[in-house]
């Protein structure tokens, strides 16, 4: 395939209805580079290797390499309170306010609601203030008792990093990762990305997005723009150096993923870790207003891929590039996605039925004559703007349920489970949720 | 006509790497684009291309003021602390809307300071402004500010309980039907946006805008050729746009043609006069021009024959655009009897140059002004540092006399020889005058 990899991107993006992709991998110490489709179906500019692409949480990698520069500078510790470097640093519970530390900001195990997504302004002042407005956020689950994916935690991560440099986050990325690794294809802001060739977020029906990015207050968790090559780069340093002594200490499991399906099965530092074949497998995705990329390492084989796509169903996409790619150039098998069981297994889930609420969402599991039901509504300030969904589930084993949206390809899965203290929970969708009746 | 072979042959003749251009003529819409947006991407430029138009934004914040005039909500000739009771100048001078419109408050406008890209940038800039110098005395002569048109933004952002650039979507792009505009590179980035080329190289500026604060003046929108012409017609239709709505009152469009004060100097590609708002030329048509660092844009309105023309491009050498093109397309098109860009006079009168030598110094850089043994004037300019962040250096041309007290560059550069006139006092020049005033240092 990987001869061939530029007229084999060229199906895929038409399979998966893809408008523009790009592909950098680094394989044996060589990069290779492929382009296909458009990057914005309004203008037609054609994608190329060199054009940036909104990596989304791929950038929570970034931010999280930023504080391990310190932490081996001896400016801080993993385990050092994040209210210790901001003074004042509150959220709704008291007690985690004072002792969540950068290591549970890190690794998703503060607890912390993580799905804020306020506009602070287009100001340098974004993150400051976004770090004032989590004074009212509530806990998902007790600080460090399981993983729940956190943007929050990484806008405050990002903000100990502008106060430890007293510069803005996105100069501290330029000046300590991306000009020491000769990246000059990676950017945050809008106005510096338009200089280059530009991906445009593809929504439903393929159209352009409404609008071009996320607010700037959610930078370090998910602002950079780059191109596949710069981001491999950047995968590259953590297995050859260049940014950090040590950079395995990062792939240090901190966590058990509870739902080990969705994206790996455990949280180091930033990196999410998998084991395919045999093979540890550290890797982050991201996904924007219609944009989505991903990054594997794989410190075995020292091959390093970045994907990116501009809308269709991305995910199904970089997943069947990476099964594609990766049993050509390293013969390792990615693990398919979790989908219903061959024959339908006989498991009773009714223990599990109830309601499962966290600031912003309830989930809904009703089982009737053996079938699962997953009714997901948004609550909050975005129930106006959602709709409730009702998904069938299939189940997988005794705590394990499948669902999947209309027309996507991919399954979603659930996984039942309880805190060391017994409390029930639901892991979906990298998130844990806690039954609330 | 062959816009598209025209343009693309004189950006080819001036090494300009992309430019567009629209031309309104009897009812119709011609458009052209030519080369890249980028030199360092290879893309194309399209009609649909979007370039930093520069000052005639400065068209567009003065309707905005306009509007507050037809509302009642400002008045032209009051103080401008009326409406901004922060603004100060360091001489504490009184300066009125209106001054500001016509580029006669008197303080120096060439004030870049970047006050971030937030939405209180504005305000920030009004805090930096207080210490802006004195020029000359409120309404006595004409001297061009960027630095006024900032403050009419910002009372256009107090006044609509907004920001400048909301009030410009609110009530211009959306009665007009503008489409292709952007006014922050989340905006731009949606289209194939020109960056400006600079130096010979033509290298792509890393800068690609410049500072927010400055946006009322034309430091930030972006639109293609089209829609300033859109923008035109609409002040050739008496203040209606193409769908009918009405964006300004027939009387305020002829207020904004009125001259409110003459322009010192030669007549040349800078107008002769200006409204409120509006550049005058006395051939016979009013518009404005813009330059932002490596993008130029050209904009032109003739009301006898309902021409209206707008062209940008983004490096090279612009001049020459216009001298090759696009003035020829308006003597083509309207029949106007279009003056030449002033040269060298065959034989220059001899005149007493003491009067004029001297050192002349503004925010942004210095003047230094002797006498050449053959009875011209060696005028070296001193960049400041900002000017030299924009690729000016230090250098010295040779002016020989025009008429009255102007004098003409010896050499041409892209096709047209610059001027300069000196403003006098008692028979001695005060001022030099190059658009702006420049005082003796």
């Amino acid at each position: 395939m990987a001869g061939a990899m530029g007229q084999r991107l060229a199906e895929l993006i038409e399979e998966f209805e893809v408008p523009g992709a790009a592909l950098a991998y680094l394989h044996r110490g060589e990069l290779h580079e492929f382009a296909a489709g458009t990057l914005n179906r309004d203008t037609g500019v054609e994608a190329t290797p060199d054009a940036l692409y909104q990596i989304g949480s791929v950038t929570k990698v970034w931010t999280a390499t930023l504080l391990m520069m310190r932490v081996e500078r001896g400016e801080l510790t993993l385990d050092t309170p994040v209210a210790e470097v901001l003074p004042g640093f509150a959220v709704a519970d008291p007690d985690v306010s004072k002792r969540v530390t950068i290591r549970h900001l890190l690794s998703h195990t503060s607890g912390i609601d993580g799905d804020l997504f306020l506009d602070t302004g287009r100001g340098d002042d974004c993150l400051e203030k976004y770090v004032a407005a989590c004074a009212d956020l509530a806990q998902n689950h007790p600080l460090g008792a399981t993983q729940s994916y956190c943007n929050s935690g990484f806008v405050i991560a990002g903000r100990v990093l502008e106060v430890l440099s007293g510069k803005r986050w996105d100069d501290v990325l330029r000046e300590e990762i991306a000009e020491p690794l000769g990246l000059a294809h990676t950017w945050t802001l809008p106005e510096d990305v338009l200089r280059f060739r530009a991906a445009m977020g593809h929504v439903e029906d393929g159209k352009t997005a409404p609008v071009w990015g996320l607010m700037r207050s959610v930078g370090p968790a998910g602002l950079i723009c780059a191109s596949p090559a710069d981001v491999v780069a950047f995968g590259r340093a953590h297995l050859e150096g260049g940014l950090l002594e040590n950079p395995r200490a990062m792939w240090e499991p901190q966590v058990d993923i509870p739902n080990p399906y969705t994206l790996g099965r455990q949280w180091g530092i930033g990196w999410i870790l998998d084991e395919w074949d045999g093979h540890l497998v550290v890797s982050h995705g991201g996904n924007t207003i219609g944009q989505h990329a991903m990054l594997w390492v794989v410190p075995d084989t020292g091959t390093v891929v970045c994907v990116t796509a501009n809308g269709g169903h991305s995910g199904a996409f970089t997943h069947r590039v990476a099964t594609e790619l990766f049993a050509e150039l390293d013969g390792i098998t990615v693990p398919p996605t979790l989908g219903p069981p061959a024959e339908p297994v006989d498991v009773d889930l009714t223990r599990h039925a109830g309601v499962y609420e966290r600031v912003g969402a309830r989930m809904t599991i009703t089982v009737r004559d053996g079938g699962l039901r997953l009714r997901m509504e948004a609550t909050g300030a975005l129930a106006a703007l959602q709709e409730p969904m009702e998904l069938d589930g299939v189940a997988v084993d005794d705590v394990t349920f499948v669902v999947r949206r209309p027309g996507e390809p991919d399954w979603t899965s659930g996984v039942f489970y309880e805190l060391a203290d017994g409390t029930p929970y639901l892991h979906l969708g990298v998130r844990a949720t806690p039954k609330t009746a | 006509m062959k816009l598209t072979e025209r343009l693309a042959e004189a950006a080819r003749a001036h090494g300009v790497p992309g430019a567009a251009i629209a031309l309104y003529v009897d009812g119709e819409l011609h458009e052209a684009a030519t080369g890249v947006v980028n030199r360092d991407t290879g893309v194309e430029t399209t009609t649909d291309s979007l370039f930093q138009v520069g000052s005639t934004t400065k068209v567009w914040t003065a309707a905005l003021v306009m509007q507050l005039v037809e509302e009642g909500l400002v008045e032209l000739d009051r103080p401008v602390t009326d409406y901004l009771p922060e603004f100060a100048v360091a001489d504490g001078a009184v300066v009125t809307v209106r001054q500001l419109l016509s580029h006669t408050g008197g303080f120096d406008g060439d004030l870049f300071e970047d006050t971030g890209r937030g939405d209180d940038c504005l305000d920030q800039y009004m805090g930096y402004l207080r210490g802006a110098g004195h020029v000359h005395a409120p309404g006595a002569m004409f001297s061009y500010c960027n630095a006024g048109y900032c403050v009419l933004g910002a009372i256009v952002a107090r006044l609509r309980g907004t920001t400048w650039e909301q009030a410009v979507r609110d009530h211009l792009y959306a009665p007009l039907g503008v489409t292709h505009a952007a006014l922050l590179g989340e905006e731009a980035v949606l289209f194939r946006t020109a960056v400006g080329h600079l130096g010979p190289d033509r290298t792509v500026h890393r800068q690609w805008q410049m500072p927010r604060s400055n946006a009322p003046a034309g430091s930030t929108m972006c639109l293609t050729p089209r829609e300033l012409v859109r923008f035109g017609r609409m002040f050739l239709a008496g203040g209606l746009s193409e769908s009918g709505d009405r964006v300004l009152s027939e009387e305020t469009v002829a207020a904004m043609r009125e001259q409110q004060v003459s322009v010192p100097g030669v007549s040349g590609l800078l107008g002769s006069g200006w409204g409120l708002g509006f550049e005058l030329f006395d051939w016979g048509a009013y518009g404005h021009d813009g330059g932002t660092v490596g993008q130029s844009t050209f904009w032109r309105i003739m009301p006898e024959s309902g021409v209206v023309l707008a062209m940008s491009a983004n490096g090279g050498g612009f001049a020459g655009l216009i001298t090759d093109l696009a003035l020829p397309l308006i003597r083509e098109t309207t029949g106007l009897d279009l003056p030449d860009l002033p040269v060298p006079p065959e034989s220059p009168q001899t005149v007493d140059l003491a009067p004029y030598t001297g050192v002349y110094e503004g925010p942004t850089a210095v003047w230094e002004v002797e006498g050449t043994p053959d009875g011209g004037l060696a005028i070296t300019l001193v960049p400041g540092e900002l000017m030299q962040d924009m690729g000016a250096t230090r250098s010295t041309t040779t002016y020989v006399h025009h008429s009255g007290d102007s004098f003409v560059a010896v050499e041409a550069e892209d096709g047209v020889h610059d001027s300069v006139t000196f403003v006098m006092r008692d028979g001695v020049a005060a001022y030099l005058h190059n658009s702006r005033a420049v005082p003796r240092a």
